[in-house]
């Protein structure tokens, strides 16, 4: 337990603070905009960039892995539908922002920093595998989904998946694994000079993070209904992490570190872009900033129990 | 000459690496604020607080330390001003701010990160005593000089006296310094959890400052008198370290890790401070920001070459 203690408690110390700190008004949320640009524009694809780059030879396929996330990620999905349009009662538009907020996982701030802490090095290399998967399926699901809910179509929804596809392309983070990926089936190395320089860059990757999470965590506000709230904490918090583990030890036999760090990135807290998606179309904006800090601040205890309880397991 | 290399480049490709990716516009002015605020008033400030809670100090007189630095700032100062008047020929006034750009090197950014990389943890100590009197001794010379120059008449002592308290209880770095000293007094010890939280934090500190110093680079002219400048680099990069090597080396004949972080930190460019000053005396100012933006790119040969001469002393 102590172990698990001292893997948790920098890691969320690190985001208290940073929210404290904003509270308090000492440094601007200004500070917290730049931290967040050199936390994913330089260090988090520098560190990304050389984790994809030293996998080295798979020790076993990684679509298991892949199909165990995403086929759990699917059932909470429409689970989250169902329960939006027959107990929550809210309109099928809605559904959209609120499945990607019951499975859109905070991976890049908080998962990869805390998949490192406990599981060391060799968890890096799943932990790219799903975080560059993450964000490209599931914006693609939930603008597919909302094309098909709302009336009023915004254009047909092959230009729009067209647009994430091009976004994502610009983004620093796919850029990174891209860029790693073509290096690693290249057979490139680093020359020890540009290695020792991606790694000191590399090297702030975590700290920025977490602190740049903490800092925006400020920015929230706490708003939205209570019963859409906890079904999206019970969600993502419970059931998302359960059937991920369901679904990599009895479905498709993912081997145990492999498992440990799918369930441990399904059992984390709401990610920014689902707030970013909900915004967009201005679908349960409230609900969705809420739980994004709700469940960060429940996660403190969720993931120390569920890191415990994978350490038996594993 | 290899491991130098190796130590000195990849400091030098960050800074590189802000000041390209300023230059392009990857990130803007703003949120390079952001970022530096985010490091100097917190990831270098709790690196700080944990070394001088924690770390081994040498067993050198902190007033050997601070005489062999500041013996050589002052030295350099007062060739500095010297050649004001009868070599480069500018009014008196001038003096100052020459004076400031020639002997006020960026510690903080450029050498912190180098002794830590050069001479490991050995050199946290003697780094910590410089730092924390560097900015106000510098700053309290200055406006002494103004007094007894007439620059500044209306400056009295009590009120240097009162600027210079005020910079120390202000200054994020040097609380964190006084407070770890402090904490170190009391014996307690630091919590494993506060640590690691701390640990954390501060691994942020090194790649941040770089980056960041690489952005604030894209804002600094390269413009001003050619011999004016030339006389700036040469005094700072070449006769400050030199002079501290004389102290340090010969003189007190210190142990490697003080005597180098001592002339290391002599060795350092022009740092941002000297060009504020110059532009808040309104003199000398495209002198000192050319000193900032040609010394620090220089610096990459200099810091080199102590490194070298220092294994070799070694």
């Amino acid at each position: 337990m102590l172990q698990i203690i001292t893997i948790v408690v920098p890691v969320f110390g690190l985001i208290l603070l940073g929210w404290a700190l904003v509270k308090a008004g000492y440094v601007s949320e200004l500070a917290g905009k730049g931290l967040a640009e050199f936390a994913f524009k330089v260090a988090m694809p520098a560190l990304l960039f050389r984790a994809v780059l030293g996998i080295g030879e798979w020790p076993s396929s990684p679509l298991n892995l892949v199909l165990a996330y995403f086929s759990a990620a699917a059932i909470i999905w429409i689970l989250a539908t169902l329960l939006t349009l027959f107990v929550l009662k809210r309109p099928a538009a809605d559904a959209a922002s609120l499945s990607m907020g019951s499975t859109f996982s905070n991976s890049v701030m908080l998962g990869i920093p805390l998949a490192l802490s406990a599981f060391g090095p060799e968890a890096a290399a799943p932990a790219a595998l799903l975080v560059s998967l993450d964000s490209p399926l599931l914006w693609i699901a939930a603008t597919l989904h909302i094309a098909s809910a709302q009336a009023e179509t915004r254009g047909s929804p092959i230009a729009a998946i067209r647009g994430i596809l091009l976004d994502l392309l610009k983004n620093p983070i796919v850029m990174a694994l891209v860029l790693g990926s073509v290096g690693r089936i290249a057979g490139l190395e680093l020359p020890t000079l540009v290695d020792k320089t991606v790694a000191l860059i590399a090297s702030s990757a975590v700290p920025a993070a977490l602190f740049a999470l903490g800092m925006s965590l400020a920015t929230y506000k706490m708003a939205g209904q209570g019963p859409t709230l906890t079904v999206i904490c019970v969600l993502k918090l419970v059931a998302f992490p359960a059937l991920t583990f369901v679904m990599c030890v009895y479905v498709f036999d993912v081997r145990p570190l492999w498992t440990a760090i799918a369930t441990l990135f399904a059992a984390m807290p709401v990610g920014a872009n689902a707030y970013l998606f909900a915004a967009r179309y201005d679908k349960a904006v409230g609900s969705v900033s809420t739980a994004i800090a709700v469940t960060t601040a429940i996660a403190v205890f969720s993931v120390s129990a569920l890191l415990y309880w994978l350490q038996s397991v594993v | 000459m290899n491991e130098v290399l190796l130590t000195v480049l990849p400091i030098f490709a960050l800074i590189g690496l802000g000041f390209g990716v300023g230059r392009a516009r990857l990130i803007d002015a703003q949120t390079s604020k952001g970022l530096a605020a985010f490091t100097f008033t917190l990831a270098i400030p709790a690196m700080l607080f944990r070394t001088m809670a924690t770390a081994e100090l040498p067993d050198v007189a902190p007033a050997a330390i601070w005489l062999c630095f500041f013996g050589s700032a002052f030295a350099t100062w007062m060739i500095a001003t010297a050649l004001t008047i009868p070599v480069l020929r500018r009014p008196i006034a001038d003096s100052a701010p020459i004076a400031m750009s020639a002997s006020y090197g960026n510690v903080v950014m450029v050498g912190l990160p180098l002794a830590l990389t050069s001479l490991g943890p050995d050199a946290a100590g003697p780094i910590a005593l410089i730092l924390s009197a560097h900015s106000p001794t510098l700053f309290a010379v200055a406006s002494l000089h103004l007094a007894l120059t007439g620059a500044h008449r209306g400056e009295s002592l009590t009120r240097i006296f009162v600027g210079v308290l005020n910079d120390l209880v202000r200054n994020p770095l040097i609380v964190a310094i006084i407070a770890g000293t402090l904490w170190r007094l009391t014996g307690l010890g630091l919590h494993p959890l506060a640590d690691q939280t701390l640990e954390m934090l501060g691994r942020a500190a090194v790649p941040c400052a770089l980056v960041s110093l690489g952005l604030s680079l894209v804002g600094f002219q390269i413009a001003g008198q050619a011999p004016t400048l030339f006389s700036i680099l040469v005094l700072k990069l070449a006769a400050m370290p030199a002079i501290a090597w004389v102290l340090a080396d010969q003189v007190f004949a210190l142990p490697v890790p003080v005597a180098g972080v001592i002339i290391l930190f002599a060795a350092m460019p022009t740092g941002a401070n000297a060009y504020l000053f110059a532009q808040q005396q309104g003199r000398a100012v495209n002198s000192a920001s050319a000193s900032v933006a040609l010394g620090t790119g220089l610096s990459l040969f200099t810091a080199s070459i102590v490194l070298i001469v220092l294994n070799i002393t070694k």
